[in-house]
């Protein structure tokens, strides 16, 4: 049994399962939605089709796969990683 | 923090030098002779994580952490009973050693027998001077049948002012088996030549923490 398991930084990354069970709100605005920033940027194909491909193999949601990088770039960069 | 808790870091601003085989090793060995050994993997490449899940958990345990919550980690480690903590860290990473060996009892610097791993290796004892940490450069991944490269090596670190594990470890291809495979060379080869320079790190590491080789040996006494 794990004794240290409570120290670790990784939150369990969310599955496609639960991505999916946040449903729109009346006004159009999903609950996954309200108060969260969105973080965008323009990539190759390649890259699209990779992160796309990676998060289905690991069945992760494209937005816990890019959650999960940007926790480990922050660690790369010595920053604390805000995991959410 | 618990003073019968034992904290060594391992840090190289040098990539590839053996700092994740050494902090599992050294870990594993601490866990076979009853201590409880915890891993602290700060390395965002995570391998000690990759390994630890590579063999299912079985211990020594693994837990990644941010540089910031290194301290914190290991005095709450310390609280839940680990006996004996190593801390990985990544090559590059000032912030990152840095958080390691302030809070480490005992300073490991893997290098090879090379120019450019030396010249890496001051930038570290440097590092460690400013916290005023006991460090010990550990040549790693020489030649097994060319002992002489190494006491050259062993000379240069002494000529710069530091000092150098008496214990060597050699490259050796059971290190690379073992650890595909999710265990440790002493798991692997008991009997081999790898485990048996693994056991003398081990106990040379306990001989400078003041601790004893043997829990097991203790509790049966």
């Amino acid at each position: 049994m794990s004794r240290f398991a409570n120290l670790s930084d990784r939150a369990e990354p969310p599955t496609i399962d639960e991505a999916k069970e946040s449903k729109p709100e009346l006004d159009g605005t999903p609950p996954s939605r309200v108060g969260r920033k969105a973080i965008a940027g323009y990539f190759s194909p390649e890259m699209s089709l990779a992160m796309h491909t990676c998060a289905r193999r690991n069945g992760m949601s494209l937005q816990g796969l890019m959650a999960e990088a940007f926790d480990d770039v922050l660690r790369k960069y010595g920053e604390s990683p805000v995991g959410r | 923090m618990s003073t019968q808790t034992k904290t060594i870091a391992i840090v190289s601003q040098k990539g590839g030098v053996g700092k994740t085989t050494h902090a599992i090793h050294l870990a594993a060995a601490a866990e076979l002779q009853g201590e409880i050994a915890l891993i602290i993997d700060a390395d965002p490449q995570a391998s000690a994580c990759e390994w630890s899940s590579w063999r299912d958990g079985a211990p020594p345990e693994v837990i990644d952490s941010a540089p910031a919550r290194i301290a914190a980690k290991v005095e709450l480690a310390s609280q839940q009973g680990a006996s004996f903590i190593t801390i990985d860290t990544p090559p590059h990473s000032d912030s990152t050693a840095a958080a390691a060996v302030e809070v480490s009892d005992l300073v490991l610097i893997p290098c090879r027998p090379s120019a450019f791993d030396l010249a890496a290796m001051r930038t570290s004892l440097r590092l460690v001077e400013l916290f005023n940490r006991e460090a010990w450069v550990l040549l790693t991944a020489g030649p097994p049948n060319a002992p002489r490269i190494c006491e050259d090596a062993r000379e240069l670190v002494r000529e710069i002012g530091g000092r150098v594990c008496p214990i060597t470890l050699p490259e050796r291809a059971i290190h690379r088996h073992a650890s595909a495979d999710g265990r440790t060379v002493c798991e692997v080869e008991p009997a081999g030549k790898a485990a048996q320079e693994v056991s003398q790190l081990y106990n040379w590491t306990c001989e400078q923490l003041n601790m004893s080789t043997s829990k097991n040996v203790e509790m049966l006494a």
